[in-house]
């Protein structure tokens, strides 16, 4: 019953524009269904389906309270990107399309269809996510393609609309009421963006870009995360330029994700910040003081890493394939050396200050007062405290150590590779010291307590100062060559 | 005088556990990077740590009971009808103890009873160990049990201690039940020991 077709129907025929770059009219629901938002020839869009907050409770209420009659009057509609498009009769099909507007709304409309399906054969107010998704694989085995989409649809969003049912009766009732077929065919209005015609005459925008800008901008009013925005935008010209040393690494054993919680099998994967964050801490890209503002951000690196895409002079296109280098360098560090230990120095905190507390000499910190033993036993409450003094981001740690061991990134000629200039086997006493200190200073600075935020503390020159001494004593006890590589390819970006 | 060997038989007791909480932490996590192990050798050195653990417990409480009934002989004097005046060295103080049969601090309650016979009320610690540790102390020794003798019996008690403690219907091998959640029972277990001889430490303060 439920296709992916690549084909709009308009049963009461349609608008075009003279230059076919705009058509619009009304279709059914079932046309809507699998549309292709992102990743395609004709762009994507920033936008994941993001649940049932505000304005998607609404769009599911006024969906529900009429979907017949009244709904399409109620929606905005659909706007799409296609490109490869053959019109046939009131039949518009086509080879790559971008919904750029209204894809909560078809997320909230699928897993409407979906939840008419399950309840066919199955109790609704049972429904869990691994029945759902046990259900999904078993109804749409043989479909390839539909498959590969539902994919997209995270089953926890399907309980939760299968909640919002239960919890509702009015629009329950409804939902009982109507059949899927008559449910399939209820009409949406949606505008058509021809990519190819719209980018007819206009220098240096294709398809993708074009189709990206569409939805990019469809969302400005939307509160789309920066993230997804850089992500999207950029992607190509990241896998291009600035991924390619890690693409060419590591391949497809971590994919990387340009959009938050874009892939959604359970393969390894790591999000763009992960990898563009520590390249801040190196100082490649900005002044001193600049390092430490930059930790942790979001919006300002993308900022940075925008500017550096845009910059086409030679030295800012060496410093990219610097960057290029260093980062698979610097996520090796990061999963090798410092996931792990961050988590062996956080056990042995605990239990250093659930001793400290049960001999009572936690009273001089934040956590005096919030420290009870009941019978030689912190309290569950004390418990929570103690945990979180000790639990870290790894995002506040990281920028710190990279900091300090920066000067030591060289680069082999020979073999083409990044490296640490410190003997093998004393580089492990390296990043145990370093983040020792650097942790310790952390949970030091949550005991005595902050006049601000953690955040605001983790990006002062005094928590980079972290580990300082250590690494001084280190570097004089194992003798390291200091390296002047990210100086050499040093491109400063201004504010 | 006293204060001093009790606390340094503490302390070097708690500086050992947490040397073997490290080291499983390590281990656990792969850390360092070169002595990487496998799942099977993490289960099988998580097993014998948990020996080892038993071990250093058992030679902590002896040190901390003679040092308790030497310091105030009045009770163990009372015990074995010894009427002599003057204080009697350490060593025989050990040797009245432990010579006469084998006396195991296994089970906290057992540990507590010797403590009460041969110790004075203001000379006994062991009452300063907090019910969570007298469990979890006594599940280890359950999987001790298992692991030193692997009898039916011993099986037995440990499947007893995993359901009630741990819900565990199925019968797991200790190593695998230590290593499950990167360790985190092994670290949790372990380290009420540490936590006992604090405890413990802070009856005298």
């Amino acid at each position: 019953m439920l296709k992916k077709e690549n084909r709009i129907s308009f049963e009461d025929g349609f608008y075009s524009s003279a230059n076919l770059q705009t058509i619009m009219g009304e279709t059914y629901f079932k046309d809507i269904l699998f549309l292709d938002y992102r990743d395609s020839e004709a762009g994507s869009n920033p936008r994941e389906y993001t649940g049932l907050k505000k304005a998607n409770n609404e769009i599911i209420r006024s969906l529900l309270k009429d979907p017949i009659q009244m709904f399409r009057f109620l929606h905005s509609g659909m706007i799409v990107s296609l490109t490869g498009l053959r019109i046939t009769g009131n039949v518009i099909e086509f080879e790559s399309c971008c919904l750029t507007n209204g894809n909560q709304t078809r997320f909230i409309i699928l897993i409407l269809v979906l939840l008419k399906l399950y309840a066919e054969k199955n109790d609704l107010t049972q429904l869990t996510p691994t029945l759902f998704n046990q259900f999904v694989k078993d109804e749409f085995k043989d479909d390839v393609e539909v498959s590969e989409f539902l994919k997209f649809v995270k089953p926890s969003k399907a309980k939760e609309i299968a909640k919002f049912l239960i919890s509702n009766r009015k629009y329950l009732d409804n939902f009982n009421a109507i059949s899927l077929n008559k449910f399939l065919h209820c009409k949406i209005r949606i505008q058509i963006n021809v990519i190819e015609n719209v980018i007819e005459g206009v220098d240096d925008l294709d398809e993708y870009s074009a189709g990206t800008l569409i939805a990019k901008a469809n969302n400005e009013t939307q509160n789309v995360k920066e993230d997804d925005i850089f992500g999207s935008t950029y992607k190509m010209d990241l896998e291009q330029s600035i991924f390619s040393d890690f693409i060419g690494n590591y391949g497809n054993e971590v994919k990387i994700e340009y959009r938050m919680g874009e892939i959604v099998t359970r393969e390894p994967k790591v999000h763009i910040l992960t990898l563009l964050r520590p390249i801040i801490s190196t100082g490649i890209l900005t002044r001193e003081n600049e390092i430490f503002a930059y930790s942790n951000q979001r919006a300002p690196v993308y900022t940075l890493f925008q500017k550096l895409l845009r910059t086409k002079n030679g030295k800012a296109q060496s410093t990219i394939k610097a960057i290029s280098k260093l980062v698979p360098f610097l996520y090796q560090i990061r999963e090798d050396h410092v996931v792990n230990r961050l988590k062996v120095l956080r056990s042995a905190k605990d239990r250093e200050l659930k001793a400290k507390a049960l001999s009572n000499e936690l009273s001089h910190t934040t956590l005096s007062g919030k420290l009870k033993i009941v019978s030689g036993e912190p309290t569950e409450d004390s418990l929570k405290a103690l945990r979180k003094v000790t639990s870290y981001n790894i995002e506040h740690i990281l920028p710190v150590f990279i900091y300090r061991i920066r000067s030591i990134i060289d680069y082999d000629e020979q073999h083409q590779k990044i490296f640490l200039n410190v003997e093998t086997g004393k580089d492990e006493t390296l990043f145990q010291s370093l983040l020792e200190a650097i942790y310790t200073n952390y949970v030091e600075i949550k005991l005595k307590g902050v006049t601000g935020s953690i955040t605001d503390e983790i990006r002062s020159k005094d928590f980079f100062g972290s580990g300082e001494e250590a690494f001084i004593v280190l570097k004089n006890l194992l003798k390291f060559n200091q390296s002047d590589y990210i100086e050499k390819n040093r491109y400063i970006i201004s504010k | 005088m006293i204060r001093s060997n009790i606390e340094r038989n503490h302390l070097e007791f708690e500086k050992k556990i947490e040397e073997i909480l490290n080291y499983a932490s390590n281990l656990v996590h792969g850390i360092p990077l070169y002595r990487r192990v496998q799942t099977s050798e993490k289960t099988l050195l998580l097993e014998s740590l948990i020996l080892r653990t038993c071990a250093l417990g058992e030679s902590f409480l002896e040190n901390e009971l003679v040092i308790c009934a030497y310091s105030d002989q009045s009770k163990i004097k009372g015990v074995m009808n010894i009427l002599q005046r003057g204080k009697l060295p350490k060593d025989l103080i050990r040797a009245l103890i432990f010579s006469d049969r084998y006396r195991d601090l296994h089970d906290i309650q057992r540990i507590k009873s010797v403590f009460k016979r041969f110790t004075s009320d203001s000379f006994n610690p062991t009452s300063k160990i907090s019910s969570t540790q007298t469990t979890k102390i006594t599940f280890i020794y359950s999987m001790r049990n298992y692991l030193s003798h692997y009898s039916i019996f011993s099986r037995r008690a440990l499947q007893e201690r995993l359901i009630k403690n741990y819900q565990v219907i199925k019968f797991i091998e200790p190593g695998k039940f230590l290593l499950s959640n990167n360790g985190e029972r092994f670290n949790d277990l372990i380290s009420h020991f540490k936590f006992a001889s604090i405890n413990m430490r802070n009856y005298w303060r």
